[in-house]
C-alpha cells in the first residue's frame, strides 16, 4: 500500500484543474496508488485498519488512472461521482441514447468544442468518468471491460 | 421435476423438522426468487433513482423490512440496465437483506463481514456506515474475491478493505476490535434451491456435519473479535439444525457472555428457531433466532441468529 506522497498529490491536483477545473481533489481523502497506475481513495481510519490486518487484497475505491508521463488522469465512474459538481470544465452532458453507447463502451460521435483530449460524461446528475476525445472528436469512454452493457 | 433429483437421505432428514412444510418447500423450491434490489443511496438520493426507474417503465413494491430494498413486479432484466452498471441500484435477494438489517451497523462503527464474497452485504454494510467507520470486507477464497472487489467497486464505497484472512485468524491478529460483526458463513444453501437445484442432489449429512464443525469455528473467531458490548449476526442460507442452531448453542456453551437478542426484521414472516432436535436440547434462548423458509416471504431461506456480547 503506497500512500502518494504531497509531491505525486499536488501534480494530480494539477492535472485536475487544468482538465476539469476541480479545485483540491479528493482532498478529503487518503489516496493510495495501486498496481497499473491505479489511484484509489480511503479514507485515514480505514488505512489505519489495513495496516493491522494481513492479506490486504485493496482498500478503498479506484478513482483514476494517474499517467505521470503523459500528465493525464482519467477519472474512473466512481471517481467523477465524487467529485461530482467540483467537475466544472470538459464535461459533456449526453442524452440516454449517448449514454448506452457510453456505457457499452463504444465511440460516442459528438460535436463538442473544447479543446481539450480529456473529458467526463454526465446524464442529469450521473457522472460517467472519462473519455478520450479523438481528432475527428469522437468520445471513447474508459469504462473497464467488466462495467459495460452488452450491446442489444 | 427438483422432487425426483432429490436424494432420499435429505427428504428423510427434511420430514424430521418440526413443521416443516415439506410440499409447500418443495413447490418454492421450483419458483424462481423475485427479483429485487436495494437503492444506492451513496450515489445519490432514493427517490431519484426510483424516478429514473420508474421512468423506465419498472413497477416495484417496499420491502418492509430492508431500508432502501424494493421487489420488482414488473418484468425486465435488472442486470442489463445502465442503473446496475453505473452502481445506482444493488440486485440482492429480498431475505438476503434481512441479516445486515439485523446487525444494523451505524455511522463510524468498525464492522467485518466475515465471508463477504460475492459482496451483496458488504455493499448493504456500507451503505448504512454512510461513509463513516470503517468496514473490513473478509473472504479467503481468492477467487471469490474477484466478484466481491467488482460489486465493492460498482457500489462505490470508500472506507473499506478487503482481506482474504481465514476468519478463525481474526481474534490474534486484532483481539476485540469490532462494534459489529456479520458471519454469513459457508452451507449447504437448502434455502436457495431455486437458483441452484444440484444443492439437492449433492446433499449430504456428511458435508453438513463437517460445514457445522467449520461455522462452530467461525462464530466463535467472531465472537472473539467483538468489543464488549458489540454485536455479532450469524446467518446462513440454510434449513438444518446442525449448521445454524447447534452452531449458536455451541457458541453459548463456551462463551458464557454471549447473549442472543431478538432481531426486529418489519413484516418478515419466520419461525422461531428450535429448543431440540432429533437427540440434541439447545439453550431456551434460542427461540430468538430467526427460521425463514421459502415459503414464508416467497423468497429465499434463511437462518439469523443476533448474538450481544454482554460486558
Amino acid at each position: 500500500m503506497k500512500i502518494l506522497s504531497d509531491s505525486e498529490r499536488e501534480l494530480l491536483e494539477k492535472i485536475l484543474f487544468h482538465q476539469h477545473g476541480v479545485k483540491e481533489a479528493f482532498r478529503e481523502f487518503i489516496l493510495v496508488m495501486s498496481g497499473d497506475n491505479k489511484v484509489r481513495a480511503t479514507t485515514t481510519e480505514t488505512v489505519e485498519v489495513a495496516r493491522k490486518l494481513g492479506r490486504v487484497l485493496q482498500v478503498g475505491v479506484y478513482v483514476a488512472k494517474y499517467r505521470r508521463s503523459k500528465n493525464e488522469v482519467f477519472l474512473s465512474i466512481e471517481g467523477s461521482q465524487l467529485l461530482n459538481d467540483k467537475l466544472c470544465k470538459n464535461v459533456v452532458e449526453l442524452s440516454e441514447e449517448e449514454c448506452l453507447q457510453w456505457m457499452q463502451g463504444a465511440p460516442v460521435s459528438k460535436s463538442i468544442n473544447t479543446g481539450s483530449r480529456y473529458i467526463v460524461g454526465k446524464i442529469d446528475k450521473i457522472y460517467l468518468g472519462s473519455a478520450r476525445v479523438s481528432r475527428d472528436n469522437k468520445l471513447y469512454p474508459q469504462i473497464a471491460v467488466w462495467r459495460r452493457l452488452p450491446e442489444e | 421435476m427438483i422432487e425426483s433429483s432429490m436424494r432420499e437421505e435429505l427428504k428423510n432428514y427434511l420430514l424430521k423438522i418440526p413443521n416443516l412444510k415439506l410440499d409447500l418447500l418443495i413447490e418454492y423450491w421450483s419458483k424462481p426468487i423475485p427479483e429485487s434490489f436495494r437503492v444506492n443511496t451513496l450515489k445519490l438520493p432514493e427517490e431519484y433513482i426510483l424516478d429514473r426507474l420508474r421512468r423506465r417503465g419498472l413497477i416495484f413494491k417496499k420491502i418492509p423490512w430492508a431500508r432502501y430494498g424494493y421487489i420488482l413486479e414488473s418484468e425486465s432484466e435488472l442486470s442489463l440496465t445502465i442503473e446496475h452498471m453505473l452502481g445506482l441500484i444493488y440486485i440482492q435477494g429480498p431475505v438476503s437483506m434481512a441479516p445486515v438489517e439485523a446487525l444494523d451497523p451505524k455511522p463510524g462503527e468498525m464492522v467485518l463481514d466475515m465471508c463477504a464474497a460475492p459482496g451483496s452485504k458488504s455493499t448493504q454494510i456500507l451503505q448504512l456506515l454512510q461513509g463513516r467507520g470503517v468496514l473490513v470486507a473478509n473472504d479467503p477464497v481468492i477467487d471469490r474475491c474477484k466478484a466481491l472487489s467488482s460489486n465493492l467497486q460498482r457500489f462505490g464505497g470508500y472506507n473499506v478493505v478487503l482481506t482474504t484472512l481465514d476468519g478463525r485468524a481474526f481474534p490474534k491478529l486484532v483481539g476485540e476490535f469490532f462494534d459489529k460483526i456479520l458471519v454469513d458463513a459457508p452451507c449447504s444453501s437448502l434455502g436457495i434451491v431455486s437458483k441452484d437445484w444440484s444443492v439437492v442432489k449433492n446433499w449430504s449429512i456428511h458435508n453438513v456435519i463437517r460445514l457445522s464443525r467449520l461455522q462452530t469455528q467461525l462464530i466463535r473467531a467472531a465472537f472473539d473479535s467483538l468489543k464488549p458490548g458489540g454485536t455479532l449476526v450469524y446467518s446462513t442460507c440454510t434449513l438444518t439444525v446442525e449448521e445454524n442452531e447447534n452452531v449458536v448453542d455451541n457458541l453459548l456453551r463456551s462463551r458464557r457472555n454471549a447473549c442472543v437478542e431478538e432481531a426486529r426484521l418489519d413484516g418478515l414472516r419466520y419461525e422461531k428457531g428450535f429448543t431440540e432436535f432429533d437427540n440434541m436440547r439447545f439453550n431456551d434462548e434460542l427461540s430468538k433466532t430467526l427460521r425463514i423458509y421459502p415459503y414464508h416471504n416467497s423468497a429465499e431461506g434463511f437462518y439469523i441468529a443476533k448474538i450481544r456480547k454482554c460486558e
